[in-house]
Formats: structure tokens, sequence, C-alpha cells
């Protein structure tokens, strides 16, 4: 009777896992056939030949020693670094703050919820289109405002002093929306009682966001930043639709460089061999932000 | 509840694996060759012989519209004729296409490229070589333009047919420089300085000179300096005053302010077409739309103009579209047939200029009078034979847009001096070729 009993629970804990198994499994499946198999993959492709036509030859290391003489690669991972710094800090204090004033209680505060999120909604290639008529530097409207005001004109894409921060305020501008939802779901989740404490210990509302609101959010700022700084290492589609990596190799970043060796080039090998430095670069930041983020909770 | 939960969760589970299956074994079936085997050329006669398969044999381009109509009206022409079924199929991104097709075994049996596309799918095996079946159906070569076959070769095989010669060049305004009393079009350097500062002076004009393309455009310029872009041995690039003189002749146009960077044209309209600028660098194959749109403007077409150095003459660098066969086409006998049937024949040869722009590639009809009498092509066909292929050297055609235009493009921002350009043009431009060459 023991035995059976036992046996019954024990089938009924194999069938509860083997259920949990079969809900992942479409999962699962997906994310093996078409991240981790390639993955694996490419590492090994890093060391051969390979063009994508004919068999695969090994050559070693010669693709990584290629990669730290190649002036144009090296100057792709410099741009992303200044494209990293320009564009984290902009999106996670900029979604912060305006997360902070979406979450007010005031009339039509929804449209103004709606209207932040509509970036989010648009394709990439036509937002940066339009975009592009925005940054023309030969009456464009930026320019036009500029000028209204007083101020010189702006080259935007068409010099390579310019062409990356253009290409961070367009980024920032369409990835603002999505970074303000997780915030607003933060923060609608701090309980009112600790800013009324706080109003009637006399805090200020500037006080009250840095010192109550800003803490209380920290898990929620760890994610957003290691999201963007996954994100912004793999930047594309707007360097691809309005600079192609130009002018000057001033936009060229890691993922265009890898782009246009494996599918322009044919140089399937080399660009595996750049896309697993990118990711070592991107496993470091981080980790080293997890790291950081620890030791401050500590 | 919880029997019906673990159901769902092995119809999904069934359902996903199914699917995984199911994409494989569709994108199998899609690659089974319809008619079985590769079909290998019939040799002797099969240019000629009556017997062709009435399969469907796929020709890929990469256009469609007005220009696709025409390319269809051509294939028409062939296929009653010849009793064949040739499909013409758009693809706009020819080579992401023929890439996925490759790795499928789904390759087309015709190809309309870019010439300069040749040599780097014939070294990886991708494309059939037909000198030989060419020579055996009685076609010459030495029949096509020299250069144009040249850059069809590779390792001393032929890998495709010439379709016609494109060729960069200038387009100029003539209305803008009649307005500032200069009659003809520069057919210097120098000429073209002083119509490019002269054009700043009319009303409407933004760039007397668009230089936008002028930094892929080094090696024209080059050549056309009487200058050669790489060492005799093909490992090095050729760099030498005749390249400064190149780079100094930008950097007094932009200090003359006939460009800047910042130009863009309004409304994201042709510059050219609206008279903002007073001359343009275009190849031949733009004729077709500023014939279509600027009907109402006075224009004419010159070769780049001929440099300082001694010997100069204009000219630059020529290309060619072309047609080729993949190396696993399974009609390829047919693909031949078509080729040699339209190009090397003088009336389809002038048809295939009307659809794609240039000159005939075929010598007997070079200087037809379509092309001698056409106002803007006549031009050019005196320097026709200073116009030379890029060199089959690997990593020469990358050159241009991987170091030397974005090295100009810095110059021309005044971040480096035209002597410093020459310096890195040269280092990274070296480094470049060695790269290619173990690659």
């Amino acid at each position: 009777m023991e035995h059976s009993k036992n046996l019954f629970k024990h089938t009924k804990k194999t069938n509860k896992t083997l259920t949990g198994w079969l809900f992942i499994a479409p999962a699962f499946l997906c994310f093996l056939v078409f991240l981790l198999i390639p993955a694996v993959m490419a590492v090994g492709m890093s060391f051969t030949s390979y063009n994508g036509f004919t068999e695969a030859k090994f050559i070693g290391m010669d693709n990584y020693t290629r990669l730290f003489e190649d002036t144009y690669f090296l100057q792709s991972l410099w741009n992303i670094c200044k494209y990293v710094l320009m564009y984290v800090p902009s999106v996670v204090i900029l979604s912060f703050l305006l997360a902070v004033l979406l979450n007010q209680k005031v009339p039509g505060i929804r449209v103004f919820r709606v209207l932040f999120y509509l970036p989010c909604l648009t394709s990439t290639v036509a937002s940066s289109m339009v975009w592009k008529w925005l940054m023309n530097p030969q009456g464009g409207l930026l320019n036009q405002i500029l000028s209204a005001l007083g101020l010189p004109a702006c080259a935007w894409l068409n010099e390579s002093k310019t062409a990356m921060m253009s290409i961070v305020i367009i980024c920032v501008w369409s990835t603002l929306a999505s970074n303000i939802m997780i915030y607003l779901a933060a923060l609608q989740n701090v309980p009112s009682s600790v800013y009324e404490s706080a109003s009637i210990d006399g805090a200020g509302k500037l006080r009250q966001i840095w010192q109550i609101t800003l803490p209380l959010v920290a898990p929620t700022t760890f994610f957003v930043l290691t999201m963007a700084l996954i994100g912004s290492f793999q930047v594309f589609d707007q360097i691809w639709v309005l600079t192609s990596g130009g002018p000057a190799h001033a936009t060229t970043v890691p993922m265009y460089s890898i782009y246009t060796n494996a599918f322009r080039e044919s140089q399937l090998g080399y660009a595996c061999a750049q896309a697993m430095i990118l990711f070592l670069m991107i496993l470091a930041v981080t980790l080293v932000q997890q790291k950081f983020n620890k030791e401050s909770l500590v | 509840m919880k029997k019906s939960g673990k159901f769902m969760a092995w119809l999904l589970a069934a359902g996903m694996a199914f699917s995984m299956a199911g994409c494989t074994a569709g994108g199998a079936s899609s690659s089974a060759p319809a008619g079985g085997e590769v079909s290998s050329p019939a040799g002797e006669g099969a240019g000629t012989s009556a017997a062709l398969t009435s399969e469907e044999v796929v020709f890929w381009g990469p256009w469609d519209g007005d220009v696709g109509d025409q390319i269809n009206a051509v294939i028409e022409a062939y296929n009653a004729e010849k009793g064949t079924n040739v499909t013409y199929v758009c693809q706009a991104d020819l080579v992401n296409a023929y890439q996925a097709a490759a790795i499928a075994g789904d390759v087309p049996d015709l190809m309309l490229w870019d010439a300069n596309e040749v040599r780097r799918y014939a070294k990886m095996g991708q494309l059939k070589a037909i000198d030989e079946e060419l020579e055996a159906h009685g076609i010459d070569t030495a029949d096509f333009n020299d250069e144009s076959i040249q850059e069809l070769t590779y390792e001393d095989h032929l890998y495709g047919l010439p379709m016609n010669i494109d060729i960069w060049g200038l387009y100029v305004n003539m209305d803008i420089l009649n307005e500032v009393g200069i009659e003809d079009a520069p057919h210097t350097w120098d000429e073209l300085k002083e119509a490019a500062v002269a054009a700043m002076d009319v009303e409407g004009v933004k760039v007397g000179l668009n230089m936008k393309m002028a930094p892929t455009l080094f090696n024209s310029f080059l050549v056309a300096n009487n200058g050669q872009p790489l060492s005799d041995d093909g490992m090095t690039v050729n760099l030498d005053e005749r390249a400064q003189e190149v780079l100094d002749f930008y950097q007094e146009l932009i200090d003359a302010g006939v460009y800047n960077t910042q130009y863009t044209a309004s409304n994201g309209s042709d510059g050219f077409l609206t008279g903002e600028e007073a001359m343009t660098f275009w190849p031949t194959s733009m004729l077709r739309t500023y014939k279509a749109y600027g009907d109402e403007m006075n224009f004419t077409f010159v070769p780049i103009p001929a440099g300082r150095a001694e010997g100069a003459q204009a000219g630059g660098v020529q290309t060619s579209f072309s047609l080729m066969i993949p190396a696993k086409a399974q009609h390829s006998d047919v693909a031949l047939d078509f080729m040699e049937f339209t190009l090397h024949s003088e009336e389809y040869s002038l048809k295939w200029c009307d659809v794609l722009g240039g000159f005939s590639a075929l010598k007997s009809v070079q200087n037809d009078e379509k092309f001698a009498n056409d106002p803007y092509l006549k031009n050019v066909l005196a320097d026709l034979d200073n116009h030379q292929v890029r060199s089959d050297v690997p990593g020469f055609v990358n050159l241009e847009g991987t170091c030397y235009g974005p090295e100009i493009e810095k110059m021309f921002e005044g971040g480096q001096t035209p002597e410093q350009t020459l310096e890195v043009m040269k280092t990274e431009g070296d480094k470049l070729l060695e790269q290619y060459r173990n690659a």
C-alpha cells in the first residue's frame, strides 16, 4: 500500500515535470534551432575560410589575426564604443524622466502615453527615411528650427563629426517608448504612502525622485540598462538605411561590418570571427555591469 | 483540467516539431531539380541545334517595370524563334537571392549581373566556364570589346558575355554653362574647374560640380591622368605623383567652393534635373532617366576630363552588364544558346543597349550610327578606347568602397590634407590587397 502511494506520488511528480517540459518545448526548440545551434556553428566557422558556397577550410586563428590588423574593423569597434557611451545614458535617463512625467495623475495623461508609445509601433526603415528628410542640411525641419532660433545649421548625417550623434538621436527616439513602459510599470508599484510620508517630512518633488523613486526602481534601472547595453552593441537598421557606414566610416559599426563581410563579400568565416569579438565585448560589458550592480547593492 | 493541459502541451510540442520538419522538407523539395539531373552541354552544334528543351529556363535579372518589360520582349522574340520557354524573374537583391539559391541548390539557369562580380563568383566555382563551348559553336570572343571580355575572364577561362559597355562620365547642364559664356563641355581638368566655378554665379545653382561620387571615382580620375592604379606585379597599389595630382585637384575644387559636403538636393529630388547642380558624375546607364525627365533641359554627356599629367586623355574605368550561367544550372545549353543568339547578334546587341544604356559590346556595331548620331553618346565614342576595366587582382574592386572613398571623404571634410590622404590610401590599400590575397 505504502509502495503504491509512493509510486503514485512519483508518477504524479514525473507527469508534472513532463507537462512543464512539453509546454516549454516549442520555445526551447526555437531557441535551439535558431539561436544556440547557429551560435555554436558560428564559433566553428570563425576558424575557417567558409564563403557560403565551397567547403569550409580550417585556417586556425588567421581570421582573428586579420581582425586585429583590419584598420576599418578596429574603427568600427571604436565607433560602437562612442555610440554606446552616447546612447545608453541618454535612453536610460530620458526614459526614466519621461516615465515619471507620464506617471502623473493629470487629465489626458493617457493620450500622452499613447503618443509616446507610437514610435515603438513604426517601422524602423520608414521612420529612418522620415528622419533623413528632417535632418536634410539644406532645408530640413531641424535646421529650419535651428535657424529660427538663431543657431548655426548642423550637417547631421552628412558629415563624419555629426553623423554618429544623429544616429544616436534617431535610435534613442525609436527605443524610448518600450523603456518608458517598463519604468512606468515599476513606478506604479511604488506605494504612494511613501511619497505622502516624504511630503509630510518636507521633501520636495526633486528630492523625492532622487531619494525615494530612484532607489525603489533600481532593479528596473538595472534591467533597462542591461537591455540597452546589449541592444546598443547590435545597432544596424538605421545605419544601413541612412549612412551605409559613412561618411568616411564614421558610422561603420561591427554589425554593419559583419553583414557586409558575410553577405556582400562572401567571407562568412571572417564575419563569424567579427561576430565572436562583438559577442565577447557584450559579455564583458554585461558582466562588469552586473558586478558593479551587485557591489552597489551590498 | 490537468489531463487537457497535458494534452494541449503534447499537441503544441507536436505542432512545433512538425512545422520545423515541414520547413526543412519544404526547402528540400523546392530545391529538387524539376527536370532531374543537370543537363550536360550537348557539345558541338549545341548553340545551333533546334533540339532545345521546352522546359522552363529561369533567367534572373535585377529589374522590373519598363526595363523588365524590355527584357521580356527580347526573351519572347528568342522563345518564338527557338521554341523554348525562357522565363524572366526579377530579383531585386540579386546577390542575396543567389547566395540563398546556391545554398538551397536551386539556382537559375541564366543571370544578368554586373561584370565586376563575375571573377569573385568564378573563383568560388559558382559560374560555368563557356570559352570552350563558344569556340565549338564558332563564336569568336575577339568580336567583343577586349576590355569587357577581360573583365569576364578568370584564370584564362571566360565566364560570361558582355551585354553593353557602361562608363562613368560627366553630365553637363549646358543651359547653365551657356549662361556664363561657356559654350563647350569641359574636356580637361582646368576646363572642368573653370566651368564649375563660373556656374556658381548662376541663380539657383547650389553646386558647380556634384562631387559626391568623386571619392569612388578616384581610379577613373587616375586613369584619365595617365596613371596606373596597381603596380606591375599587382601586389601593391601604385599611388605615385599622378595619384597625388588627382587628390590635389579634388582639394582645389573643394577650396574653390564648387561643392560642399553638406549639400543635398531639395526634397530628395535629383539636383541635376532641378538645376541645382551644373555638372554631376554618373554612368551612361543614367541617360535613360535624364532623357525621360530632363527632356526640356539642354544637357550633354562627356567622359571624365583629361588630367594634367603628360599624355593624359579623357577616359576612366569601364564595366558592363553581362550574362552568365551558374555552374549548377539545369539548362545550361539553352542559357548558352540564348547568350549566343542575343549577344553575338548585331540586331540584338543594339536592342540590349536600348534596355541597359551605354554602348554595344560587339566591336562590329560599336561605332554604329545609333551611337554616332546620339547627341549624348557621340561625345564619348572617340575616347571609348581610353577606358579600362578594373583589375582582376583580388581586393581591387574593394579598394574604392572600403579604402579610397572614405579617406577622400575625410579629406573633403577637412580632416586631412591631400598628402596625408595619399599616405593612408597607400598603407591601407596595400593592407587590403594583402588581406584579399590571403583570404
